[in-house]
């Protein structure tokens, strides 16, 4: 089966000169989850504008396995929903509706198709009773909201979020964690920019990191343990896993370390359940060392 | 700088004039407006100034709104008002003349416009066989013209936030000569990117809308109204 996505030596340079991409090579699988991750800059916008021919670079982009050169951006709705990062660029319509309407009518559908569509866009973005209200009026929560229900309405297979939870309150974050969960479970290819690293391992199958070239690639778990990798990209690890990284200064046994909640309470639960009905901390003579020499890790970044 | 309104703020106020169809509507609107532009005596003018002011109340458009778009207006007509009665013979009566169509025009577009939903307008423009340039060019002027206010509007919250005041220095006039460049070059880019996010979802040229016309006789009785007193302001 070809692969979802495949791009190969994209290099892109803005007309002012900046060279914001240089020969990135990835392949994507149909039904996976990506998420990309980098520094400010570092070209992640850049590259997911190229998904559908809005920038075009030099090299190739395959969707589904046919190049995407020569085909319009319009052609590719079917395969690619984009969600912008500044939802004030995606909302231009004077209602939320209409704004939500406009994918599904250019596809030509049915006009009950087309209101089904925006209902359950909007339930699904969790804005079911916005449909009447000017985008231009809402919060800035409320319209990155709207704007992942303009792109839901249109059920591309491949979707492409630009940092989606950037400016959401904690509630509006989990909607949206747990919708793009729900989008990975109906089977559709999904690629998220995105900072939080925390979420990652909850959203994504697989990571690349970019700054201006991929710099490296791998589960959430082999990147997240890529020690080099880390200090080179000043990425973080999740919260959860430094914790756990606390705990091994205390004598807990790390390996298979957790990177998420749930792992953390199955991780924690299998020890317990190991060590007869406990689990065994104590302070020995490297602890504060250890702890010390973590610190300074974390700090660095 | 108080944020813009959207053109068609009022288009949900119930009313007999949010209730008409947009194709009627405009059209026997449109031709009120040309007969009453068209007039040559001030009687008529003045009848077709109250006319117009009627048919605002009937449309329930809060009258401080109507009175906050007039404002501009007004000082526009005055001006012209004072040069025609100083340099033309007959001059205030030309300037009164041109003043009545002036307000009548406005309020009436304002009747029309802000009761009728935006995307019901370039609709029913489709209806009319305007020329489909035409009427994209109506959208991104309406949209661009919010975009360029948005724009000004965080430029200059901006500036005053980082103690910027107005006076008739040099410095003023780079600041605000600078800032004026950057908001054409930003407005500019969020227009390239706003144009960029709608070909994303398949806009290819066309204006597509879900809004179904169904013309009623009540519809009818209304633009037959219109016209009779658009008829009516040229025989008396
Ligand atoms: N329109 C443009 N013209 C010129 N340079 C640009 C333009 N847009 C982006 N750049 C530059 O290209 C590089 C990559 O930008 P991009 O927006 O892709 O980064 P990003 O990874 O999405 O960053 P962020 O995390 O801040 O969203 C940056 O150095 C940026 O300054
Ligand atoms: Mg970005």
């Amino acid at each position: 089966m070809p692969a979802s996505i495949e791009l190969k030596n994209l290099g892109y340079v803005y007309p002012d000169g900046t060279e914001a991409l240089r020969n990135i090579s990835l392949r994507i699988e149909e039904g996976e989850s990506v998420a990309v991750l980098g520094p400010n800059g570092a070209g992640k916008s850049t590259l997911l504008l190229h998904l559908n021919g809005i920038l075009r670079g030099e090299g190739t982009v395959k969707i589904s396995g046919s190049d995407i050169k020569g085909k319009e951006t319009r052609e590719l709705i079917g395969d690619i929903g984009l969600v912008f990062q500044d939802p004030d660029d995606q909302l231009f319509s004077t209602t939320v509706f209409d704004d939500v309407a406009f994918g599904p009518l250019n596809m030509n559908l049915s006009k009950e198709e087309v209101r089904g569509r925006v209902a359950s866009a909007l339930k699904r973005a969790g804005m079911e009773k916005f449909e009447d209200r000017c985008p231009h009026n809402l919060s800035f929560g409320e319209k990155r909201k709207v704007s992942i229900a303009t792109v839901l309405s249109m059920d591309s297979r491949i979707m492409v979020f630009d940092e989606p939870l950037s400016n959401l309150d904690p509630r509006g974050k989990r909607e949206i964690i747990s919708l793009i969960k729900e989008l990975k479970r109906e089977g559709k290819t999904i690629i998220t920019a995105i900072h939080d690293v925390n979420i990652v391992p909850e959203i994504a199958d697989r990571i690349y990191v970019l700054n201006k070239e991929i710099i490296g690639e791998g589960t959430p778990r082999e990147v997240f343990m890529n020690t080099k990798l880390l200090s080179n990209s000043n990425l973080d690890i999740p919260v959860i896993t430094q914790f756990f990284e606390v705990l091994s200064c205390f004598g807990y046994d790390t390996t298979d370390i957790p990177l998420s909640i749930d792992e953390a309470i199955s991780h924690l639960t299998r020890t317990i359940e190991k060590d007869g009905g406990h689990i065994h901390l104590h302070i020995h003579e490297h602890t504060h060392k250890e702890i010390n020499r973590l610190k300074r890790r974390h700090e660095h970044q | 700088m108080p944020k813009l309104d959207e053109i068609d703020l009022y288009a949900g106020i119930e009313s007999p004039l949010s209730r008409w169809d947009p194709r009627v509507k405009l059209t026997s609107i449109l031709l009120l407006i040309f007969s009453i532009v068209l007039l040559d005596d001030l009687i008529p003018a003045a009848l077709g100034l109250i006319l117009s002011f009627l048919i605002i109340l009937i449309s329930r458009i809060p009258l401080n709104f109507v009175l906050e778009r007039m404002r501009w207006v007004f000082l526009f007509v005055l001006f012209i008002f004072i040069v025609l009665s100083i340099t033309a013979s007959r001059g205030v009566e030309k300037g009164a003349l041109v003043a009545l169509r002036a307000f009548s025009a406005i309020l009436l577009a304002l009747a029309m416009l802000s009761t009728t939903r935006f995307e019901q307008v370039l609709k029913t423009m489709e209806k009319l066989r305007v020329p489909n340039k035409l009427i994209q060019t109506v959208l991104f002027t309406y949209r661009y013209i919010f975009l360029l206010a948005d724009e000004s509007h965080r430029m200059f919250t901006s500036l005053k936030a980082r103690g910027f005041r107005g006076r008739t220095d040099m410095r003023t006039m780079i600041t605000i000569g600078n800032s004026i460049a950057m908001l054409f070059v930003r407005s500019y880019e969020r227009a390239q990117r706003v144009y960029e996010a709608m070909i994303s979802r398949g806009y290819s040229g066309v204006v597509n809308s879900l809004a179904e016309f169904e013309i009623k006789n009540v519809d009818y009785v209304k633009g037959i109204i219109v016209i009779i007193f658009a008829v009516s302001l040229h025989v008396i």
